[in-house]
Protein backbone atom coordinates (compact mmCIF):
# COMPACT_ATOMS: atom_id res chain seq x y z
CA UNK A 1 0.00 0.00 0.00
CA UNK A 2 1.37 3.40 -0.95
CA UNK A 3 1.79 5.79 1.98
CA UNK A 4 1.97 9.42 0.90
CA UNK A 5 3.54 12.03 3.15
CA UNK A 6 1.18 14.76 4.21
CA UNK A 7 1.83 18.25 2.92
CA UNK A 8 2.49 21.29 5.06
CA UNK A 9 -0.68 23.16 5.96
CA UNK A 10 -0.93 26.85 5.13
CA UNK A 11 -3.88 28.98 6.16
CA UNK A 12 -6.09 29.25 3.07
CA UNK A 13 -6.67 32.88 2.15
CA UNK A 14 -8.45 34.59 -0.72
CA UNK A 15 -6.30 37.44 -1.95
CA UNK A 16 -7.79 40.00 -4.32
CA UNK A 17 -5.19 41.02 -6.88
CA UNK A 18 -4.80 44.58 -8.06
CA UNK A 19 -4.07 43.95 -11.71
CA UNK B 1 -16.95 20.82 15.87
CA UNK B 2 -17.41 22.14 12.34
CA UNK B 3 -18.18 25.86 12.17
CA UNK B 4 -21.92 26.14 12.82
CA UNK B 5 -22.58 28.27 9.76
CA UNK B 6 -21.32 25.52 7.48
CA UNK B 7 -21.84 22.45 9.68
CA UNK B 8 -24.70 21.04 7.62
CA UNK B 9 -23.95 22.73 4.33
CA UNK B 10 -22.85 21.55 0.94
CA UNK B 11 -20.51 23.77 -1.05
CA UNK B 12 -19.93 23.98 -4.78
CA UNK B 13 -18.10 26.35 -7.11
CA UNK B 14 -20.15 28.91 -8.98
CA UNK B 15 -19.61 28.94 -12.72
CA UNK B 16 -18.08 31.83 -14.58
CA UNK B 17 -14.48 31.79 -13.37
CA UNK B 18 -11.28 31.23 -15.31
CA UNK B 19 -8.66 29.44 -13.22
CA UNK B 20 -4.95 29.00 -13.82
CA UNK B 21 -2.06 27.51 -11.88
CA UNK B 22 0.90 29.83 -11.32
CA UNK B 23 3.90 28.41 -9.48
CA UNK B 24 1.71 26.01 -7.55
CA UNK B 25 -0.78 28.68 -6.55
CA UNK B 26 -4.19 28.99 -8.11
CA UNK B 27 -5.11 32.32 -9.68
CA UNK B 28 -8.66 33.03 -10.77
CA UNK B 29 -10.48 35.62 -12.86
CA UNK B 30 -14.16 36.19 -12.14
CA UNK B 31 -15.97 37.01 -15.37
CA UNK B 32 -18.92 38.29 -13.33
CA UNK B 33 -17.02 40.82 -11.22
CA UNK B 34 -13.93 41.37 -13.36
CA UNK B 35 -11.74 40.72 -10.32
CA UNK B 36 -8.59 38.61 -10.10
CA UNK B 37 -7.92 36.44 -7.06
CA UNK B 38 -5.05 34.39 -5.71
CA UNK B 39 -6.29 31.35 -3.80
CA UNK B 40 -2.83 30.13 -2.82
CA UNK B 41 -1.88 26.47 -2.54
CA UNK B 42 -4.31 25.16 0.06
CA UNK B 43 -7.07 27.46 -1.17
CA UNK B 44 -6.48 26.14 -4.67
CA UNK B 45 -6.82 22.57 -3.43
CA UNK B 46 -10.08 23.47 -1.69
CA UNK B 47 -11.29 25.02 -4.95
CA UNK B 48 -10.55 21.75 -6.76
CA UNK B 49 -12.39 19.74 -4.11
CA UNK B 50 -15.55 21.84 -4.47
CA UNK B 51 -15.76 21.44 -8.25
CA UNK B 52 -18.66 19.10 -7.47
CA UNK B 53 -20.99 19.61 -4.50
CA UNK B 54 -19.34 18.40 -1.30
CA UNK B 55 -20.36 18.50 2.35
CA UNK B 56 -18.09 20.70 4.44
CA UNK B 57 -17.41 17.88 6.90
CA UNK B 58 -16.24 15.68 4.04
CA UNK B 59 -14.12 18.51 2.66
CA UNK B 60 -12.37 18.83 6.03
CA UNK B 61 -11.86 15.05 6.21
CA UNK B 62 -10.20 15.07 2.79
CA UNK B 63 -7.91 17.99 3.66
CA UNK B 64 -6.85 16.28 6.89
CA UNK B 65 -5.78 13.25 4.86
CA UNK B 66 -3.61 15.42 2.64
CA UNK B 67 -2.21 18.02 5.06
CA UNK B 68 -0.55 18.12 8.46
CA UNK B 69 -3.27 19.93 10.38
CA UNK B 70 -5.47 19.21 13.38
CA UNK B 71 -9.23 19.07 12.95
CA UNK B 72 -10.07 22.19 14.97
CA UNK B 73 -7.63 24.35 13.02
CA UNK B 74 -8.72 22.89 9.70
CA UNK B 75 -12.42 23.41 10.39
CA UNK B 76 -11.95 26.97 11.62
CA UNK B 77 -9.70 28.08 8.77
CA UNK B 78 -11.70 26.33 6.06
CA UNK B 79 -14.89 27.98 7.36
CA UNK B 80 -13.21 31.39 7.25
CA UNK B 81 -11.96 30.72 3.72
CA UNK B 82 -15.43 29.63 2.61
CA UNK B 83 -16.86 32.82 4.10
CA UNK B 84 -14.46 34.88 2.01
CA UNK B 85 -15.42 32.92 -1.13
CA UNK B 86 -19.10 33.43 -0.34
CA UNK B 87 -18.62 37.17 0.19
CA UNK B 88 -17.21 37.35 -3.34
CA UNK B 89 -20.09 35.21 -4.69
CA UNK B 90 -17.65 32.54 -5.89
CA UNK B 91 -19.43 29.59 -4.27
CA UNK B 92 -22.94 28.33 -3.80
CA UNK B 93 -23.94 27.10 -0.34
CA UNK B 94 -26.76 24.57 -0.10
CA UNK B 95 -28.27 22.63 2.78
CA UNK B 96 -26.90 19.08 2.86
Amino acid sequence: MEIRAKQEWQTPELETLNV
Amino acid sequence: MTDQRYADQTIVQKEGNIVSDMNGEKVMFSIRSGKYYNLGRVGGRIWDLIAAPVAVARLVDELMKEYEVDRATCERQVAEFLRSLQRESLIEVRPS
